[in-house]
């Protein structure tokens, strides 16, 4: 069973807290567009980690297996702290290198594209990171961290820094010295000079200490959130992919092998420091303009309505995949992954939303009346009915709401 | 045992004096030296007895095989490439060249880091034959030798782990003082 799942409702109610608390105070906390494309980027994570994450930890299990030198006690209290410390230094150095290579920033960017900052902007993460990330935890399958203690300690790891994503929490006296805290991780996804390449840390910032990338936050100086060279777009699937996009096409216009491979392995700057096109060679906070697209009010209580839709299948994929064929398991993530880039350029407005929503309502339709047993799950005949029937409501009112130009062209 | 120990203990030493002479002007052979120093004076206490250390020994072997190899290769022919020429350009070429080189292996590719160390070796000899002076094609034939020793591993009349810990620590300083020679007149 994945964590996560149970993890998931304390999730929700914090995000709800937070942005009640925002709103209170008279912040802009949340954007329902940003927020749920960081929600979306979540739910393809989770989706792809089914399959990059067996392929990554049986790689730990074998190389711990063949070359750990010793195994270590899993009753020993002081060994578990010590295999967290060495999982943090792992992480420090993934995620700095996440930074600083350009093939690992293509998976990591993502992350840093929204525009707030808030507990939404945590789960907004790659579902390519994991390809590389492994690596750096090599050195613990050596030393002999049985396979159960990593996994337990990254996952320690990794809930830690859901927290640490609020604007909400000011500065936290001593724990800045020692922990990532909100206020040191803020400046990690800021995007104004002081902010870029640091605060690199899990759960301990005493890594960016030693190893010179610590940055504290300044007090006259209001962080700017999001990346120099700005997504523009609520698809979390091209959220993830842009970037790759990119080096792709930089590579073709490369000369020779080596000039291309240096591409994807040189920083993002290029190794002398050269910005990408397009990207602001002076950056102003104050002149900054969050991207927003004017999302009519209904079309975003339709997308929140498909989000809850989405993490129920996702809910139900990540319980039942394990006992699906290959071909299955494709077949119920392509499915999550379409709705999701489906209510993305909803919420974008761009020109083909309208029939890319409609395919998927139809094929769903479809689905759930051919198929009696959704992916294992047998429904009764009269919940399938009211999921037909709300569906064709849903489908009428893309198909009539959506052609009002008001609604449906993109606000440019 | 301490025929193996003490030839790694000359390929670490080699190494280490590798490491010294080259480390602020060509990470990359430096950087090559280190992993395979490491794997080297993994090996030298493994062979004296700390069993302990066997796992070590392999995997900082196949880490040198996958990631060492070819970093020597780029330092030897392509001496101005940012793998060769820059600290962060060789440590990120070996962490995901190592890391590809031990996941391969583990999932069953065990022909991987032979490979891509047989390419890197190949690479080597082509600059060397190409760029002829006395120490390349000395050092050259030492790697060639060292690799057949390697490949053959039978351990009759001598140990081929020792002949290729003592032709691998002769080839580096030998390719290593070849190529300066060769990067400073210009070539």
């Amino acid at each position: 069973m994945n964590p996560i799942l149970y993890a998931f409702p304390v999730f929700l109610l914090t995000m709800l807290g937070e942005a009640w608390l925002a709103r209170r105070r008279g912040l802009t906390g949340y954007d329902t567009a940003d927020a749920l494309t960081s929600l979306h980027s979540g739910i393809l994570s989770q989706v792809s980690g089914v399959f990059v994450k067996l392929l990554t930890f049986t790689i730990y299990v074998l190389a711990y297996q063949k070359f750990a030198v010793v195994a270590w006690p899993m009753n020993n209290p002081a060994l578990w702290v010590v295999a967290l410390l060495l999982y943090d230094l792992g992480y420090y150095w993934n995620h700095r290198l996440n930074h600083e290579v350009s093939v690992m920033w293509a998976a990591h960017i993502v992350h840093h594209s929204s525009e707030y900052y808030n507990l939404s902007t945590a789960l907004r993460q790659s579902i390519s990171t994991g390809l590389f990330g492994w690596i750096f935890y090599l050195p613990l399958a050596v030393l002999g961290v049985p396979p159960a203690m990593l996994a337990v300690v990254g996952l320690i790891d990794l809930l830690y820094q859901y927290w640490v994503h609020t604007e909400l929490i000011g500065r936290l006296g001593w724990m800045e010295r020692v922990f990532v805290t909100p206020s040191n991780h803020r400046v990690h996804h800021g995007q104004n000079d002081y902010c870029i390449d640091k605060n690199y840390g899990g759960i301990f910032i005493i890594w960016d200490r030693i190893f010179g990338t610590f940055a504290d936050e300044r007090r006259g100086e209001k962080v700017v959130y999001g990346v120099r060279k700005p997504l523009h777009s609520f698809n979390p699937l091209w959220a993830n992919v842009h970037y790759y996009a990119e080096l792709a096409a930089k590579a073709r216009a490369e000369r020779g092998w080596r000039n291309k491979l240096q591409v994807w392995l040189a920083p993002p700057g290029g190794w002398h420091g050269a910005r990408d096109p397009g990207a602001d060679d002076v950056f102003d906070p104050e002149r900054f303009a969050r991207y927003d697209r004017q999302t009519p009010a209904d079309v975003r209580r339709y997308a929140l309505l498909h989000y809850v839709s989405i993490n129920l299948m996702l809910a139900h994929f990540l319980v039942v995949q394990a006992g699906l064929t290959t071909a299955s398991r494709l077949a119920y993530a392509g499915i999550i992954l379409g709705s999701a880039v489906a209510i993305g350029a909803l919420l974008q407005r761009v020109r083909w939303a309208r029939a890319f929503e409609s395919i998927r309502l139809v094929t769903v339709i479809v689905g759930i009346v051919l198929f009696p047993v959704w992916f294992t799950l047998a429904t009764p005949l009269l919940a399938r009915v009211a999921m037909v029937l709300a569906l064709l409501y849903c489908l009428t009112w893309t198909l009539r709401s959506l052609r009002s130009p008001a609604v449906a062209a993109p606000a440019e | 045992m301490i025929g193996n120990a003490a030839s790694d203990m000359i390929l670490a030493l080699a190494c280490g004096w590798l490491i010294l002479a080259h480390r602020n002007h060509r990470p990359g052979l430096a950087l090559a030296a280190m992993l395979i120093g490491v794997a080297a004076t993994f090996g030298v206490l493994h062979y004296l007895g700390a069993d302990l250390l066997a796992g070590a020994h392999r995997f900082a072997s196949l880490v040198s095989m996958a990631a060492a190899f070819p970093l020597l290769a780029f330092a030897l022919r392509w001496p101005q490439d940012p793998v060769a020429a820059s600290p962060a350009g060789a440590v990120r070429a070996a962490l995901l060249l190592g890391g590809v080189g031990v996941g391969a292996t583990v999932l069953g590719v065990a022909p991987w880091a032979p490979a891509v160390a047989l390419i890197s070796a190949l690479v080597v000899e082509l600059t060397v034959f190409q760029h002829p002076n006395m120490r390349g094609i000395a050092g050259g034939t030492l790697l060639a030798l060292g690799m057949a020793a390697s490949a053959w591993g039978k351990s009759a009349p001598f140990s081929t782990v020792v002949i290729l810990h003592l032709c691998l620590a002769a080839a580096l300083l030998l390719l290593a003082s070849a190529n300066n020679q060769r990067t400073v007149a210009g070539i």
